[in-house]
């Protein structure tokens, strides 16, 4: 018989237990690791036994590394298959580490247990602090990431052929043998049963050994993350040793760490963030020191120590541990404050000289139809091309100022040891930045380069920063699914913008043979006819007011869209332009209004979008996204003013 | 909309429903305890936050100290993995919204 005795809560450890999570997020939002190899070791110092601590760090994080996966999966940075395999192999993985932390339980009790995790945790922290603390002085001396190549020990993997067990993987751009697979999965899952941060193996060996990009590796493994937190939740749960209690806690403080540590490390350099890393690495190793005496002295391997010393050298690890936490508390603080500080003494700098640039140039005083600043999202993909055309066609039409925007998407939890993530995505924005720049040759564009957690915030954010008139956008379609859906990125901009939106799909041109405007009647729908006549007037072209009835409609209804478009043709005829209309019925308002762009001979569809607040789905009306999604010529997603 | 000008509706009621499973969580603690102790066979000495818990237990060895063998049941394993996804859901929504009202965003440059 044997007992595995969860700690007592009180007000105090409850306290320091939420405290701990705070912290251990921040850092881990900060260094872009799971921040576990703080949390174990300090559930520990609280007094839970070490295979308590691992179960319910392993508890706290699986759900977050899912919604991670889910976040990155829509910007295309998942491998859904290598990170299945890798998963499933670490899952075995899992399975023998706990095996192997089960049977040390049985044979030497938990204090077993509590030596094992700390030699485990002494010698990754030793390699992995050793190796961030070798990058910290090579980053230092760097002024700019280099270019991540291929390492050469993945381009000989790469280059392996063993018939019968080869597999393409997209991320790695090539076909990798399972033997190779296979041990990394192992690896991870028993580091991760063993200590709860199965990243420290899991993200080097993706990039080094199979050539993954960086920004995908990290992506990649948080569904194995996922995939071996579940399974470890469960093989622990099994074993009664998974203290909900503890998880939720700790989740609780680090859930809101993580955030500003995660804000706090984009106003640092990368090579700060390495050293802090690596000073609270081996803090956290050299606090484990303290406790093994007393485990060996327990377990008879040495002499019996007196219980005092014991008690005092716990003490002492415990307080070289709070040092840890400290340290990465105040880093992470540091640098958000004196960051923060700069950043808005350098924005107040940049407003006043826009606020001049502003006045002398050209003044249009209706938000509705200004064009004077156009901005134009490129995420480096073909979807972009199409918008990148169009924006660059308008500006120089309009004589507007064009702003490319590219957003280095930073996520930087589970990003582990990576050197040059954050500079690498970066780089990568930068890149697409200025491949667009190529495209709109001859406008002195202006490059905007953001950092955010997700595309659409980067781009509402610069939309709002940089007080643009409307955002130029791609489409990126969902192979498979039926056409009726946005990229969420999409359709999350035009919910969450002040500005109108224009939709471009990759094939589609500009906008010089006529546009469609549909119309419901609502004061979205005079947004959008007002828009559309402005830029009906400034190309020369016709325009169709449409306004579509299904069949379940009554009488009542049916002349509803009959005064709206009339009513829309005489505002628009008053202006002098040349407007016809049509009322059609169909079943699928979507369809109708393409198909009635189609046959009036439009290349461009405006329409009002739906402002209103709630879920992200409903920020758009679902006739306007279904419009968007299915149309082949660009879509104006007009705001209400 | 501004992104950072989230509403506070939405930061309130995601609260309220975070603080609420906490709430729930200690309630109904013990209990939670019981059903992590007794997923595998478990020697059960004692009731509520007193109770014992021994692994690994026989009945005679269970009934020298005192206590009850109890059968296990696997699918207890599954309570603390939706507790977690729960809290995990609802806290992860509040947290982004409470450090947006708070103004709080990473930074940016440009380039030229």
């Amino acid at each position: 018989m044997e007992t595995v005795q969860f700690i007592d809560l009180n007000a105090a450890t409850v306290f320091l237990l939420v405290l701990i999570g705070f912290v251990a997020g921040m850092v881990s939002g900060f260094i872009g690791s799971g921040g576990a190899f703080v949390l174990t070791p300090a559930m520990m110092a609280l007094g839970a036994p070490a295979i308590v601590a691992v179960a319910s760090n392993i508890c706290h994080k699986f759900p977050k590394a899912l919604v991670g996966t889910v976040k990155r999966h829509k910007y295309g940075q998942v491998d859904i298959k290598l990170g299945l395999v890798v998963g499933v192999f670490a899952e075995f993985g899992v399975l023998y580490g706990k095996h192997v932390m089960t049977g040390i339980k049985r044979d030497f009790g938990a204090v077993g247990t509590d030596l094992y995790v700390s030699v485990v945790f002494i010698v990754v922290l030793a390699v992995v602090g050793g190796f961030v603390l070798r990058d910290y002085r090579k980053l230092r001396n760097m002024d700019h990431e280099a270019e991540q190549e291929i390492p050469k020990l993945a381009k000989w993997v790469h280059s392996v052929r063993i018939p019968g067990t080869m597999v393409y993987f997209p991320s790695a751009k090539a076909s990798i043998s399972l033997l190779f697979i296979i041990p990394t999965g192992f690896a991870t899952g028993f580091l991760a049963s063993a200590i709860a941060v199965g990243g420290f193996i899991g993200v080097p060996a993706m990039i080094y050994l199979l050539g993954v990009p960086a920004i995908m590796a990290t992506a990649t493994e948080l569904l194995i993350a996922f995939i071996m937190g579940l399974g470890g939740t469960i093989f622990y749960g099994l074993e009664g040793v998974v203290d909900v209690r503890l998880s939720m806690l700790i989740l609780l403080g680090s859930l809101f760490g993580i955030q500003l540590g995660a804000i706090g490390s984009t106003y640092i350099k990368d090579y700060q963030i390495k050293q802090v890393m690596a000073t609270i690495m081996l803090t956290v190793l050299f606090s484990r020191f303290f406790y093994i005496p007393g485990y060996l002295s327990d377990l008879h391997l040495i002499g019996a120590m007196a219980p005092g010393n014991i008690a005092t050298l716990k003490t002492l690890g415990d307080s070289v541990l709070a040092v840890a936490l400290i340290l990465g508390a105040i880093s992470v603080l540091t640098a958000l404050t004196r960051g923060i500080a700069e950043h808005r003494k350098a924005e107040l700098a940049a407003e006043r000289t826009e606020k001049l640039e502003a006045i002398s140039s050209s003044v249009n005083l209706d938000p509705t139809g200004r064009f004077e600043r156009i901005m134009v999202a490129t995420d480096g993909s073909e979807f972009s091309s199409g918008a990148i055309r169009v924006a660059t066609e308008m500006a120089r039409r309009n004589h507007a100022k064009l702003l490319i925007v590219s957003v280095a998407v930073f996520n930087p939890e589970y990003s582990t040891s990576v050197p040059g993530l954050e500079a690498a995505a970066d780089e990568m924005a930068r890149r697409h930045a200025k491949s667009a720049m190529e495209l709109a040759a001859g406008l002195d564009p202006e490059l905007v380069v953001m950092k955010a957690e997700d595309p659409y915030m980067g781009i509402v954010e610069a939309a709002e920063e940089y007080r643009a008139d409307i955002i130029v956008m791609g489409r990126r379609g969902k192979r498979n699914l039926a056409r009726a859906m946005v990229g969420d990125a999409t359709a999350r901009v035009i919910g969450r913008a002040s500005c109108n939106v224009l939709v471009v799909p990759r094939g589609a041109g500009n906008c010089k043979t006529g546009i469609l405007v549909a119309t419901d009647g609502s004061r979205f729908s005079d947004a959008a006819a007002v828009t559309a006549g402005k830029l009906a007037a400034a190309n020369n072209l016709p325009l169709t007011v449409v306004s579509v009835v299904l069949p379940s409609h009554n009488q009542q209804r049916r002349q509803e869209a009959q005064i709206a478009v009339e009513r829309v043709r005489k505002g628009l005829e008053r202006e002098g332009l040349a407007v016809s209309v049509a009322v059609v019925e169909g079943e699928r308002a979507d369809e109708v209004i393409v198909a009635q762009a189609r046959k009036s001979g439009a290349d461009m569809i405006v329409m009002g979008s739906h402002g209103r607040t709630g879920l992200d789905r409903v920020l758009l009306g679902s006739v306007a996204e279904r419009v968007i999604g299915r149309s082949e010529i660009p879509v104006l997603a007009v705001k209400a003013a | 909309m501004n992104l950072h000008k989230a509403h506070w509706g939405k930061v309130i009621f995601w609260g309220g429903m975070t603080a609420l499973l906490y709430v729930g969580l200690f309630y109904y603690s013990d209990l939670l305890l019981h059903f992590a102790h007794t997923t595998p066979d478990a020697c059960v000495v004692g009731h509520g936050a007193e109770a014992v818990y021994f692994h690994k237990a026989d009945v005679s060895a269970c009934a020298a100290q005192g206590g009850l063998l109890e059968k296990g049941h696997w699918l207890y394993t599954f309570i603390p993995i939706l507790l977690a996804f729960a809290i995990s859901f609802t806290h992860g929504i509040f947290t982004g919204l409470f450090w947006d009202i708070m103004g709080l965003k990473p930074a940016h440059h440009e380039a030229k």
